[in-house]
C-alpha cells in the first residue's frame, strides 16, 4: 500500500546492524529509524504511552533522516499496518521517485490541533489505524494511518482528513461544521 | 461608726444638761423671789391689792375671778414679783418647777446602767440581733432559691426545645441517608448483576444510541466525501472524454469524402463504439449521481 506522510511524532530512535548483534560492515543503507509520539513531561519529551506502536522507516528506503522536513508529503511504499511483538508497527520500506495518489497517510495529531482526544466512546474512524498514542496531562500525540476522508474526533470537534485535489498526496485535517 | 455616734449622743446630752443647769442657776433667784412672794403671800396679800386696784379701778373691782383660773393672777401677776418676761414664760412652762435635768441625767443614768452597762441586755441584745439576721439570712436563702428554680426552669425548657429541634434535624437526617443508602444499593444491586434499572437503564440505552448515530453519521458523512470526491475525477474523466468524442467526430466528418468507402465504413463502425462508450460511461455517471444523491438525502 501506499502512505503519505502528512507528520512525524516526537521521538526518533535509530537501530543498527551492529546494537542488532550482527556484525556487519557499517553501512547507512542498514539503519532502521523508528519514530513514535511523545509528550513533554518534567522538561523532557517522554513516550508516556497510552499505545505503544512505531513507524519504521528502513536506512535503504531512500529516507533522510537529517531532513525530515523534506520528507513531508513524501509517498512510501508501505506493509500494511500491522501488530508485532506487542506493538502496532508500520514499515516504510521504499520512497517513490514521484508522488503518486496514496491509499492512506500517516497523520499525526496533537491536542493543540483537536482540544484533545474524546476518551470514551468512538473516537476514531474504522478504517483508521492506531498506531501510537502518547498522553501526559492534557497533552496528548497521536499517530494513526488513516485513508482519505476518515475521521478522527476530538474536543474541538470531528475532523476529516481531506485530500488537497490538485495533489493527492497532500492532506490536510477539517474540521467538520456538521458537528 | 457605732462610738462616733456615741459620742455625738453624749456631746448633745451634754449640751442640754449645761443649758438646763444654766436653767435651773437662774430658775433659784426667780423661785427664791416666788417663794418669798409666796411666804408673804399670806399676809401682804389683803393688802397688796390696794396699790393695783388704785392703779387699775377695774380689775381692783374683780380680784377674785383671776385667782380662780391662776395662781399668778392670783398673786397679783408678774409685776407684782419684779419677773422678766421670759421668766414668766419659763414659769408657765414649767409651773410646777420640775428639775427636768436632773431628771433627765436620773433617768440617763438609770437607762445607761441597765442597758449598756448590763451585761444581760448586750447578751439578749446580741442574741436578738442574731435572730433578726438569721431571718433575714433565711428570707434571703429562700427569695434567692425560687429565683435559681425559676432560672433552672427556663434553662431547662430551652434546653428541652433545643433538643427537640435537633432531633427533628437528626430525623431528617437520617432519612435523606437512608434514602441515600438506598439508592446506593439499588445501584450496587443492579452493577452486580449488569443489569441497569430506572432512569440510568434508560440514559444508558440512549446515550449508545446517540452515539452509535453520531458514529453513523459521521461515516456517512465520510462516505459522502469519498464518493463526492470519486464523482469528481470520474466527471473530469468524463468532460476529457467527451471533449476527445467531439474531436474525433469532427475528424471522421472531415474524412469522409468520396472515394473512402471502405475507411468510412471502418470510421463509422469506431464512432459507433465510442458512442456506444459514451452511452456506457453516462449510464455510469447517473447511476453514480443517484447514488450521490440517495446519500446526501441521508
Amino acid at each position: 500500500m501506499l502512505v503519505s506522510v502528512l507528520g512525524f511524532g516526537s521521538i526518533w530512535t535509530r537501530r543498527s546492524q551492529s546494537e542488532a548483534g550482527i556484525q556487519k560492515r557499517f553501512d547507512p543503507r542498514e539503519l532502521a529509524y523508528y519514530n513514535t509520539t511523545g509528550v513533554e513531561a518534567e522538561g523532557k519529551v517522554r513516550n508516556r504511552p497510552r499505545v505503544y506502536g512505531v513507524a519504521r522507516f528502513n536506512g535503504n528506503s531512500g529516507f533522510r533522516p537529517e531532513c525530515c522536513p523534506r520528507m513531508l508529503y513524501k509517498v512510501f511504499d508501505c506493509e500494511p499496518p500491522c501488530s508485532w511483538n506487542g506493538h502496532k508497527k508500520v514499515l516504510f520500506k521504499t520512497l517513490l521517485r514521484r508522488p503518486e495518489k496514496p491509499d492512506a497517510y500517516l497523520v499525526v495529531v496533537k491536542s493543540e490541533q483537536t482540544g484533545g482526544a474524546i476518551k470514551r466512546g468512538y473516537w476514531l474512524d474504522s478504517e483508521t489505524t492506531l498506531i501510537s498514542f502518547s498522553e501526559c496531562g492534557a497533552d496528548q500525540e497521536i499517530m494513526v494511518v488513516m485513508p482519505a476522508y476518515s475521521w478522527v474526533r476530538g474536543v474541538l470537534g470531528t475532523f476529516f482528513l481531506e485530500p488537497v485535489a490538485a495533489r493527492p498526496w497532500e492532506a490536510r485535517l477539517v474540521l467538520s461544521a456538521a458537528e | 461608726m457605732l462610738q462616733r455616734i456615741r459620742c455625738i449622743y453624749m456631746v448633745a446630752v451634754t449640751g442640754l444638761i449645761g443649758l438646763t443647769s444654766v436653767h435651773c442657776q437662774q430658775q433659784p433667784a426667780g423661785s427664791r423671789v416666788i417663794g418669798r412672794q409666796q411666804q408673804g403671800a399670806g399676809s401682804p396679800n389683803a393688802a397688796q391689792p390696794q396699790p393695783a386696784s388704785s392703779e387699775h379701778p377695774s380689775r381692783s373691782a374683780r380680784p377674785v375671778p383671776a385667782a380662780q383660773y391662776s395662781p399668778l393672777a392670783a398673786q397679783g401677776g408678774h409685776r407684782g414679783h419684779g419677773m422678766t418676761w421670759y421668766e414668766a414664760l419659763f414659769r408657765s412652762l414649767n409651773p410646777k418647777n420640775v428639775d427636768w435635768g436632773m431628771r433627765w441625767e436620773q433617768r440617763r443614768s438609770i437607762f445607761l446602767e441597765n442597758s449598756v452597762g448590763n451585761k444581760y441586755f448586750m447578751y439578749t441584745a446580741a442574741l436578738s440581733l442574731l435572730l433578726v439576721y438569721c431571718l433575714v439570712i433565711i428570707v434571703w436563702q429562700r427569695w434567692n432559691h425560687a429565683e435559681r428554680l425559676k432560672q433552672l426552669a427556663q434553662r431547662a425548657a430551652d434546653a428541652m426545645n433545643y433538643a427537640n429541634y435537633w432531633k427533628q434535624g437528626a430525623d431528617k437526617a437520617a432519612r435523606k441517608h437512608n434514602a441515600h443508602i438506598e439508592k446506593c444499593n439499588r445501584v450496587i444491586e443492579a452493577g452486580e448483576s449488569g443489569l441497569p434499572t430506572g432512569d440510568a437503564a434508560e440514559a444508558g440505552e440512549l446515550r449508545q444510541q446517540l452515539d452509535g448515530m453520531r458514529i453513523e453519521v459521521l461515516n456517512l458523512t465520510s462516505e459522502n466525501k469519498r464518493l463526492r470526491h470519486d464523482l469528481e475525477q470520474k466527471s473530469a474523466i468524463v468532460a476529457d472524454l467527451s471533449v476527445r468524442v467531439d474531436d474525433a467526430t469532427k475528424k471522421i466528418g472531415g474524412g469522409n469524402g468520396p472515394g473512402n468507402g471502405a475507411k468510412g465504413t471502418e470510421n463509422s463502425v469506431q464512432v459507433a463504439t465510442l458512442v456506444d462508450r459514451i452511452n456506457r460511461l453516462e449510464e455510469t455517471l447517473r447511476t453514480v449521481r443517484q447514488e450521490n444523491e440517495r446519500l446526501k438525502g441521508a
